[in-house]
């Protein structure tokens, strides 16, 4: 069976390479790279896009003939699969870049700001509705939530106090927390603080303070990132590198003109059981550091209402 | 209370299915807590501190931990023990009971295993698809067939079967359609209302579907026909089984028909059949005198977009007046700054289609304005573009063209010929206008503003190099609910300078007033 790519990440190396299956889902194959400690993932075609990832246009995998552990290779543009017939050409394929870095993302204007607030009330009304282990209104009252929720709360608030400071040492202490903490494959913590990361970047715009922060914090955080599982790891590691799943990219676009907030919020909530809202938890609360006007509760001043 | 825990090594389970595990392992007769991570630190931590593990264990991310705390120690190893062969069973494509589930490869498994399906999209190639339909028609499926090169020997009896058993084909050759409002094929996410559309042409319904969402109507139905549908050897069946379909829907107040114009027998009795249905029809013929259509219940009407506002005049209850063949006034204001930009050597548009209905649409309102088109797609024969890799004077191509699609996705979804072209154009100092559409919606690129903005701002470098400027119009067919979203997209574009009209007819005439007297 042969299936043609939709898109390719621009994280995906453009050349020859050889990788094992590293593990199968309904919707997605992950490929660790021969020689490499990161992976590629293909996806199908409603899927969004990542910076790892490459779209296939079906609307579901053959999984049956794809085991973990067996070898695949890419020659001349083709994905090939040690013993399935199964191939997906990538040739024609265009290259998708996520573009959140290129944001400069005002939080101080008021449509951002309505916009946000949109997506915050909208994500906790959700999180209430699918009764998720992290509400966001609940990291930001102590004592209050699940365990996950009050075991998260400190780091995500030293995490906005130390991004807020320009603190790299602070910021990592508070995710050497969060990483792998929590339900999933991709742990909350992890979707969190990759959405975090994501909020960060989408504002740093050409801050040379700011970037220097991210990078730094970045760099550092590759060696935490070691305490977590693969998948996620491979998440995190394109994160420090402001590469995010267009799920989290798109909302911040959409924050940033306060167009179509709710449909793309919703969008990006849809990812997974929990890791969806978990990643828009941690984006929403990305885009309240560097900014004096953010709500106080998020900034660390425990107070109940969260709007700008 | 006794707890337990499990290793399991290197497992992956994507969080929907380990919650659904977590909650059967808790329904487990003496099972009280159950919990299946990922085995890191923190985690770890987090179920000592829980009370769900004694003691530390050595963290290993990628491992899955499963922990329970039950009535005994029995309770809590009969547990592990079935979780663990839960999940060494319990593979993506396994369904309960550890019973492996076959992917259906046929129809009649497909039917098996969703015994109240009633329709069937068919997207295998060309050669294999009419065997497909007639199986899926035996079976008493309706047919959207997606697939091309589908010969009308082989549509013709296709669609007679189907309708002597009061079935539908769509197709082939049916790129667009909604059901039940689910988007099939290339189609935009319109809200729900009480609007019908028939369609031979892909872009054409998704430019009346998304303008009457536009503006504020929605769609019970939209049914595409494919391209042979309307020509006589054909006879219009899909068109005219859709018409009856949509005449007897109770939900259907106005019912909207898009094609080029179908060959004269057909015409009659397609006109025929939007009599007797007895509700408001609006009738879009691309190209035919929009007077010649007109008449009791039917509303002949010269444009899509035109066709997309009749319909929603009339489901509202109000009168279809004639529109107006100028261009209005918001977009008039942007004729002479347009004008200023170019120089006098810059004398011609260069459209450049990803839809073959707006390209057709374009050179017809171009040819009206301006005169001669060229066009891979014209309407006159000596209009034809002798080469359709260069542009001559005003050209109008349409990039879905079969010519250039052969072993590539469609433009829709891959802008680089668009791209390159674009960029080719910029070069040709006669260039003034380049023409463009975009397409939202399912099955369309994800981002084509963003596919999009290098080769304009490229463009734009290459003019202002040879100190000319270009000027860019275009229209983008989509809604608010697209996933690529139509605000977000147009404000992209319009930040490097595009011009953008609410509908592709307003386009093509506002370029043709930029080109035309100055």
């Amino acid at each position: 069976m042969q299936l043609r790519a939709l898109s390719i990440g621009e994280a995906v190396p453009p050349t020859n390479f050889d990788a094992v299956i590293q593990s199968t889902f309904d919707s997605a194959v992950n490929l660790r790279l021969r020689n490499e400690d990161r992976l590629i993932t293909l996806l199908i075609s409603r899927d969004h896009d990542l910076p790892q990832g490459i779209r296939v246009w079906t609307a579901t995998l053959p999984l049956q003939s794809l085991t973990p552990g067996e070898r695949a290779a890419i020659r001349g543009g083709v994905l090939r699969f040690a013993s399935s017939p199964l191939t997906v050409d990538l040739r024609d394929a265009p290259v998708w870049k996520c573009r959140v870095s290129e944001l400069a993302l005002d939080m101080q204007t008021p449509a951002a700001q309505a916009a946000w607030s949109t997506a915050w009330n909208l994500l906790n009304r959700e999180q209430e509705h699918k009764s998720t282990d992290l509400r966001a209104d609940d990291l930001f009252r102590p004592h209050t939530g699940s365990p996950l929720s009050r075991r998260i709360s400190k780091p995500v608030t030293g995490l906005v106090t130390s991004a807020d400071g320009l603190d790299v040492q602070g910021a990592l202490h508070a995710a050497g927390q969060m990483i792998g903490l929590g339900p999933g494959v991709t742990p909350s913590g992890d979707d969190l603080l990759l959405g975090f990361l994501a909020g960060l970047w989408s504002m740093a715009g050409q801050n040379e303070r700011q970037l220097g922060f991210l990078r730094s914090f970045g760099t550092k955080l590759i060696q935490l990132a070691q305490a977590t599982s693969e998948i996620s790891r491979t998440y995190l590691c394109h994160a420090m590198q402001g590469q995010f799943s267009s799920s989290l990219s798109h909302l911040a676009e959409a924050i940033a003109i306060d167009e179509g907030v709710e449909e793309t919020a919703r969008a990006s909530m849809r990812v997974g059981h929990s890791s969806g809202m978990d990643a828009v938890t941690g984006l929403l609360i990305g885009l309240c550091v560097w900014n004096p006007n953010a709500p106080a509760a998020v900034r660390g001043g425990w107070e109940t209402t969260q709007s700008f | 209370m006794t707890t337990s825990q499990r290793m399991i090594k290197n497992l992956y389970r994507d969080s929907v299915s380990l919650m659904q595990f977590s909650e059967k392992l808790r329904a487990l007769e003496g099972i009280q807590q159950a919990s299946a991570v990922m085995a890191t630190e923190n985690n770890i931590s987090l179920l000592v501190e829980a009370g769900l593990l004694s003691g530390a264990v050595p963290p290993s991310p990628n491992d899955l931990l499963i922990v329970v705390e039950g009535r005994d120690e029995s309770a809590t190893t009969t547990a592990l023990d079935a979780a663990e062969a839960m999940l060494k069973t319990k593979s993506a494509d396994t369904g309960e009971g550890g019973v492996r589930r076959v992917p259906p490869r046929s129809l009649e498994m497909s039917l098996e295993s969703m015994p109240s399906a009633n329709f069937v999209l068919i997207s295998t190639p060309g050669e294999y698809a009419a065997a497909e339909a007639r199986k899926a028609l035996q079976l008493g499926l309706h047919v959207m067939m997606f697939s091309d090169n589908v010969s009308m020997e082989e549509e013709i009896p296709l669609k007679q079967y189907a309708r002597e058993h009061d079935l539908l084909v769509m197709g082939p050759d049916c790129g667009t359609a909604i059901i039940n409002g689910i988007p099939l094929g290339f189609a935009n996410v319109v809200r729900r209302g009480d609007i019908g559309v028939v369609a031979a042409s892909g872009t054409g319904l998704q430019q009346v579907t998304s303008l009457i969402d536009r503006f504020g109507a929605g769609i019970t139905q939209a049914m595409g026909t494919g391209g042979h549908d309307l020509k006589s050897e054909v006879g219009g069946i899909t068109m005219l089984q859709g018409i009856e379909a949509l005449a007897k829907d109770k939900a259907t107040k106005v019912i909207l028909l898009v094609s080029k114009p179908p060959s004269p027998d057909v015409m009659k009795n397609v006109l025929d059949k939007a009599a007797k249905s007895k509700k408001p029809v609006v009738v879009e013929f691309i190209g035919a005198d929009p007077q010649t259509i007109t008449g009791g219940n039917i509303h002949g009407v010269k444009t899509l977009e035109d066709a997309a506002r009749a319909a929603v005049l009339l489901s509202k209850g109000k009168t279809v007046k004639k529109f107006s063949n100028t261009l209005p006034a918001r977009y008039k204001s942007l004729v002479k700054p347009a004008q200023k930009k170019l120089k006098k050597g810059q004398r011609y548009i260069r459209g450049l289609f990803s839809g073959g209905t707006f390209c057709y649409e374009t050179v017809l309102l171009l040819s009206e304005a301006l005169g001669k088109v060229y066009s891979n797609t014209p309407i006159k024969k000596d209009e034809k573009i002798p080469n359709v890799w260069k542009s001559l004077e005003h050209t109008v191509i349409d990039l879905g063209d079969d010519l250039f699609t052969q072993g590539r996705p469609h433009p829709m979804i891959d802008f680089r010929l668009r791209n390159e072209r674009i960029l080719q154009e910029a070069k040709d100092p006669e260039t003034a206008v380049i023409l463009l559409d975009v397409v939202l919606g399912y099955g369309s690129n994800m981002d084509p503003a963003g596919e999009l903005i290098p080769a304009i701002q490229g463009a734009q470098k290459i003019a202002a190099k040879a100190k000319r400027n270009l000027v860019f119009v275009g229209s983008v067919c989509g809604t608010e609910s697209d996933p690529q979203n139509l605000s977000r997209q147009e404000a992209r574009l319009r930040e490097v300078g595009v011009i953008l009209t609410d509908s592709n007819a307003q386009a093509a005439r506002l370029a043709a007033a930029i080109v035309g007297a100055r």
